[in-house]
């Protein structure tokens, strides 16, 4: 115990603390983001917001372009909630009844940024399949047009798309919500080749592929001798 | 008795010794001097810089497609060879085929789904499975037009070294993609934003700090997110940043050299570059003045004070001549506005007016919060706590560095207060000199269309820093609760530039 104590006493023990705990805390976000979503299409012409009613869910279906689907991308909007408040996130069966994976967001989670992201284990042979995507808001509180909302876009490339709002009971046609769903590789390695791909694209060749990784690599190695020189030298006098 | 192969095998071995050995012993020693960590600093800049640059798509810095179109125009043959069309300019900001750009600039930015990526930040690129985009051979086999046929032309009319530069590089890559070109020109503003990290490190040697702290407050310096994102784009913000950095260099020289012809004239000629950077540069020509006043007052002791102050007016008609006769009049008059007329019955009505529009918590905290970290086209944004907890240490900071200067009492590991008087002034000038600009504008079209965007008030990152780090410092003991005031900030400045890239940027483009 003493020995602990002596050593947490140490700068040097609690600097290396502060920032090994930061790394840690900003590459667990950066994995938790790392995921590819659908980019053949882009919210683009008429938008608007869907509000969420308390305890009525926001349904849209949607057909996976890939395997491994592990999120789902939407944007949702004003979604800071108080108190005895949730926002129930569900991929479900194409029929929507049946929930295959869930997260909740509850008042004390920060706000997403851009999208919300619904992450669940990934679904390996998810190509070709229908899901379902559901939101719930629960709340005891009449909040008005303050309510958290989603994202949704009206359009040519949406022709064919729908949601269904059971609030206040209509389906709406040829407009779909702001989602995207989101595949991964099957590994780690897989989804950082993957990311190197997508960073390397409109590119000079000197900036791609393993050149690219280079200039992360000399980056990385670069900042953490700078770190361990500066930071873990001993005190001026 | 030594056989002639075991002396061989000796001397071989002695050899690898000196080779191996010495060498590793040296750069031990060479790696616990600061100059070394200075040049992995620069070093480590630069990588983060091509990481930066990578990480915007193309164009998708602010104005990037203008600073672009207006650097491949200025690449132009003098003699316009080719059919020019006049039509009357019709721009749509969310379309850029309304633009009198080349169709190389204008296509290109079509292929990159420019339009869409650009304020939205839900949408991004379409991607491939490949490190090849859908469009990219389509762009890097194009043989679209690379000048401009349409006129009269959207390009800046704004005269800047940073364009000069970018034109020759234009023409170097001639033969090249217009991804390569672009990029190679983004590196440009890399090598600049490293040529600042670099007269950081100068300029806080100079006031006084020591070797190991004048580091860290350069790293400070390199790892603000948005300095790095800024001199990661093709625009001419970074050639101001760039000019301030070397004044303020010069600057701090007279201050603690005196009156030197060499310190005067790098002085003269960063502030001549702020000119030829962008238009707030004007500013530098006017702090000059009372800065070359101030330190000649106190180096001409001799000379009686009425010779002192007929020399001094003489000097400055001397220079506001020259001035006015290079500068052309319709560049005075297009950053002053002066000819034009005033939407307010009165210049104290437009005054109050812009006041009540900009001088509120909610504008100041976006000023604020783009500072540190909207990025792209200012819709990427870092989180609002974090910018809470930045604003208040700044606000922590300024207190001290008020209570430092107020105080009678001098902290041995701090700057002389001198500097300090100096950062807050070219501070105050440049704020003056923005919301000058950005009232004039008001005054004229009763909108805030200029606005003040943190990147705005880059140009005096370095004096900012040292403020702040000063300021913090006050509230320390001794040199050793100074040090390790340093090292936290530079491990929150490090994590904060990281949760920029890997937290915001990237996800916002890539995923």
């Amino acid at each position: 115990m003493n020995h602990l104590l002596t050593k947490l006493n140490n700068e040097r023990t609690w600097l290396a603390l502060l920032f090994v705990g930061g790394l840690l805390w900003i590459f667990v976000t950066f994995f938790s983001y790392l995921s590819f979503p659908d980019s053949s299409y882009n919210f683009i012409g008429t938008t608007n917001k869907v509000k969420l009613d308390p305890g009525a869910p926001v349904t849209q279906t949607f057909t996976a372009t890939e395997n491994n689907l592990n999120q789902i991308k939407v944007v949702f909007g004003n979604a800071t909630i108080t108190k005895k408040e949730t926002v129930v996130f569900e991929l479900a069966d194409a029929a929507c009844t049946h929930p295959l994976a869930q997260n909740t967001h509850r008042p004390y989670d920060s706000s997403p940024f851009i999208y919300y992201r619904l992450s669940f284990p990934a679904i390996p042979d998810s190509l070709g399949q229908t899901y379902c995507l559901v939101v719930t808001y629960f709340s005891p509180y009449d909040r008005g047009s303050d309510r958290p909302s989603l994202g949704a876009s009206a359009g040519e490339q949406f022709t064919g798309l729908s949601y269904t709002n059971t609030g206040n009971g209509r389906t709406y046609e040829n407009r779909t919500l702001q989602m995207r769903p989101s595949y991964g590789s099957g590994s780690l390695y897989g989804d950082l080749g993957r990311l190197n791909d997508r960073l390397s694209q409109y590119k000079p060749g000197f900036l791609k592929g393993p050149f690219l990784t280079g200039i992360f690599a000399l980056f990385f190695l670069g900042t953490f001798a700078l770190v361990y020189a500066l930071i873990f030298r001993k005190n001026e006098e | 008795m030594f056989s002639l192969k075991k002396a061989k095998k000796l001397e071989i071995l002695s050899l690898l010794y000196y080779t191996v050995y010495m060498p590793f012993n040296q750069t031990l020693k060479i790696s616990k001097k600061p100059l070394f960590w200075l040049s992995v600093l620069l070093f480590v800049f630069l990588a983060k810089g091509a990481i930066f640059s990578l990480s915007l798509p193309f164009f998708q810095g602010p104005d990037e497609q203008l600073h672009y179109a207006t650097i491949q125009y200025r690449a132009e043959p003098t003699e316009k060879n080719w059919p020019l069309r006049h039509m009357v300019r019709t721009i749509d900001g969310g379309d850029i085929s309304t633009y009198h750009f080349s169709e190389e600039t204008i296509k290109s930015a079509q292929a990159t789904q420019f339009d869409e990526v650009k304020f939205q930040n839900e949408n991004t690129q379409t991607f491939t499975q490949s490190s090849t985009g859908i469009n990219e051979p389509m762009i890097a086999e194009s043989s679209w037009k690379r000048y401009i046929d349409t006129y009269q032309s959207d390009v800046s009319g704004t005269s800047s070294f940073y364009y000069s530069f970018g034109t020759q590089m234009e023409k170097l890559f001639s033969h090249q993609s217009i991804l390569f070109r672009f990029f190679s020109i983004r590196l440009f503003s890399v090598i600049l934003g490293t040529l600042v990290i670099l007269l950081a490190y100068l300029t806080t040697r100079k006031i006084g700090f020591s070797a190991w702290h004048s580091l860290i407050v350069a790293s400070l310096v390199a790892f603000q997110p948005m300095l790095a994102t800024t001199a990661a784009q093709v625009n001419i913000d970074i050639a101001l940043i760039f000019s301030f950095s070397l004044f303020i260099y010069a600057a701090v020289s007279l201050l603690r050299d005196g009156w030197r012809w060499s310190w005067i004239a790098l002085l003269i000629f960063s502030a001549g570059l702020g000119l030829y950077s962008k238009g707030p540069g004007l500013i530098l020509i006017v702090c000059a003045l009372p800065l070359l006043i101030f330190v000649a007052y106190r180096h001409f002791t001799q000379i009686s004070k009425r010779n002192f102050f007929l020399g001094l007016f003489l000097a400055g008609s001397f220079i506001f001549g020259l001035t006015f006769t290079f500068v052309p009049a319709s560049y005075l008059a297009s950053i002053t506005n002066i000819t034009a007329t005033s939407h307010f019955s009165s210049p104290s009505e437009s005054i109050s007016r812009y006041f009540d529009k900009t001088i509120r918590q909610g504008a100041l905290r976006d000023t604020e919060a783009s500072y540190w970290g909207h990025f792209g086209w200012l819709d990427t944004k870092v989180s609002g706590r974090t910018i809470d907890i930045i604003w208040t240490l700044e606000i922590i900071a300024w207190i001290g560095a008020i209570l430092f200067l107020i105080s009678k009492k001098q902290i041995g590991y701090l700057p002389e207060k001198k500097y300090i008087v100096f950062s807050v002034g070219i501070i105050i000038a440049l704020e003056l000199a923005i919301r000058f600009y950005d009232w004039r504008v008001f005054d004229v079209t009763k909108q805030i269309l200029i606005g003040t965007p943190g990147r705005y008030f880059l140009p005096n990152i370095i004096p900012h820093i040292i403020l702040m780090v000063t300021g913090l410092g006050y509230f320390t003991r001794n040199k050793k609760q100074f040090d390790t005031l340093l090292k936290v900030l530079l491990i929150l400045m490090i994590l904060f530039s990281l949760y920029a890239m890997f937290d915001i940027i990237i996800p916002r483009y890539y995923l």
